[in-house]
């Protein structure tokens, strides 16, 4: 019995998942979402005088990513990324998009963490991309077949070598805290608690607003109970350095996926401190929603039907633009609007603001009620053309 | 889909070894971390140092006006509290590696002078905003202290530096 729990536990690592191609489109929509709604601001820094990474190593040869603070270059850096993730969704020139795709992610960040003060938020994304960038770029030495559409065995490589990405930035923060602690964090873990009073404190100093500091007394709650602390504080440690179970393994990343989606809501609650991207591609990588779409998509009868939902939740995009109340079109003039859209992947992280729910709920609603009249389309396709055609033949 | 098996390689120690290495995703994981541990902060790589070590006293640092008053540096400046600690205590770190020091080690006129350096970035930030910053600021390290004895928490202020 051990021995089946052991197999089952580490089955993952020794079997390549079957990744439908549907499925591989619905994870490059998902995280090509990711990708603009990660990138959509002009930065607005006044120096980088703190070089990290490829900054550190060009700026001695008098190289800047000042540029990106300038309007017109964002411009145009928007552009040709909006170009190059349409590429990357389709799924065409893999070996060429992911790589020009993760350059400018990682400039894009390294610009903002050459500020002087380090944000660990945004790296899953740009070596999540690094990593698929490599598998397409291996896949091009293998076979020119790479340059297409991606095949059954690119596919699954990009889903593990992500999931490779996601539970190691989860697992080198389990390293780092056994290493810097001495090995003594989880004893000392019931000190989360003060590290709630500090951020509690800078909340309250950003803005003044004393609602920050309602979270002490939460605090003190968890100091006065050192033992249920470290129980609750190291579950979420655990959580993380377990969570190299989830690669390859669909069950397994379901349920490990969903429960570190769940600490990152328990860290915003208790802690505020928000790590939306991370939520991001643990739904998208380790939950499996394209695992799950696909499959609810699979269970339509035919491919018209199948490709009618998918066209017509596309369609839902620009026309939902004429459900939007006149305060969106100001924030979102058309055809910009079709990009903008986008934004909506914001409501992650504030469902409840004023600017995403009137945003949101009627492109939603649109794309869903298109989704269907997309359903209904293919049917008929079904039914009568293809029926006429095959009489004829 | 068919997948490379143990058995294509043997099933022998260095057959099980290789099929280790080169069919299964450890390899890229295990190379992932020790590059990332071994490289700290140089993005897109980090040793994710977050809560690493948590310890019943936590300093944070702040800015305020000239009578130590708070001011609400982040819609002011677009910076928060907390990047300004980082940005401190970055500062603080290579200015120590310049001088060969120890970052405690550092004397007050170095401190003011990188004190004035975050004062002068954050003006340049506060540049045409509605809200502007006063005339003086002021840099202070604050210490939270709890007291697992008495169970109390007390909070210490010190300036480090006048603008």
């Amino acid at each position: 019995m051990p021995a089946r729990i052991v197999k089952f536990l580490f089955s993952g690592w020794f079997k390549r998942p079957d990744v439908s191609s549907m499925e591989g489109l619905l994870a490059r929509v998902l995280f090509g979402a990711v990708i603009l709604y990660s990138l959509r601001r002009l930065l607005n820094f006044v120096g980088e005088d703190h070089p990290v990474g490829l900054l550190e190593m060009v700026q001695p040869m008098g190289w800047s990513l000042m540029w990106l603070t300038e309007p017109a270059a964002f411009e145009v850096f928007r552009m040709v990324l909006v170009g190059v993730v349409a590429l990357y969704v389709i799924g065409l020139g893999l070996p060429i998009v992911l790589p020009v795709l993760a350059l400018m992610h990682i400039l894009y960040f390294t610009f903002y963490n050459s500020q002087g003060f380090s944000h660990h938020g945004n790296q899953i994304v740009s070596l999540t991309l690094m990593f698929q960038a490599c598998c397409a770029v291996v896949a091009a030495f293998k076979s020119r077949s790479a340059w297409g559409f991606p095949d059954a065995r690119l596919r699954a490589w990009i889903l593990v070598q992500s999931q490779v990405v996601i539970v190691g930035c989860y697992f080198i923060s389990v390293m780092t805290k056994m290493e810097k602690s001495d090995g003594e964090w989880f004893q000392n873990s019931n000190y989360i608690a003060v590290d709630m009073v500090k951020t509690s404190r800078q909340g309250y100093l950003n803005h003044l607003d004393p609602s920050h500091l309602e979270r002490q007394k939460q605090a003190e709650w968890y100091l006065e109970r050192p033992n249920l602390s470290r129980l609750l504080f190291s579950s979420g440690v655990l959580l993380e350095a377990v969570s190299i179970l989830a690669i390859g393994h669909r069950l397994l990343g379901f349920v490990i996926g969903v429960s570190l989606v769940l600490m990152h809501r328990s860290i915003s609650a208790l802690m505020g401190l928000d790590f939306p991207y991370y939520e991001m591609l643990d739904v998208i990588y380790l939950v499996g929603l394209p695992f799950g779409l696909a499959w609810l998509i699979s269970k339509l009868p035919g491919r018209a039907t199948q490709w009618g939902l998918l066209a017509g939740a596309a369609a839902g995009i620009p026309l939902s633009y004429l459900f939007q109340e006149p305060k969106m079109h100001a924030y979102f003039p058309f055809p910009g609007y079709v990009v903008d859209a986008v934004q909506a992947v914001g409501a992650w992280e504030s469902w409840d603001s004023e600017l995403y729910v009137p945003f949101v709920i009627p492109l939603l609603t649109t794309m869903s009620i298109m989704a269907v009249v997309g359903v209904g389309v293919g049917l008929l396709f079904q039914r009568f053309v293809k029926n006429a055609v095959s009489s004829q033949s | 889909m068919t997948a490379t098996t143990l058995s294509t390689y043997g099933k022998c120690f260095l057959g099980k070894l290789r099929y280790w290495i080169f069919r299964t995703p450890l390899t890229a994981l295990v190379a992932f971390t020790v590059v990332s541990l071994e490289l700290k902060e140089e993005y897109p790589f980090s040793n994710f140092p977050m809560y690493a070590d948590p310890s019943p006293g936590q300093p944070y640092y702040s800015i305020t006006d000239g009578e130590g008053n708070p001011i609400p540096v982040s819609p002011m400046t677009g910076i928060s509290t907390s990047k300004i600690g980082k940005m401190y205590r970055q500062k603080l770190k290579e200015h120590a590696k310049e001088l060969n020091v120890d970052d405690k080690e550092i004397p007050q006129a170095e401190i003011q002078k990188l004190a004035e350096e975050i004062f002068s970035y954050l003006r340049e930030k506060n540049g045409n905003r509605p809200a502007q910053l006063p005339d003086k600021l002021q840099l202070l390290r604050n210490n939270i202290q709890f007291d697992p004895h008495t169970g109390k928490i007390s909070e210490t202020h010190e300036v480090l530096a006048r603008e």
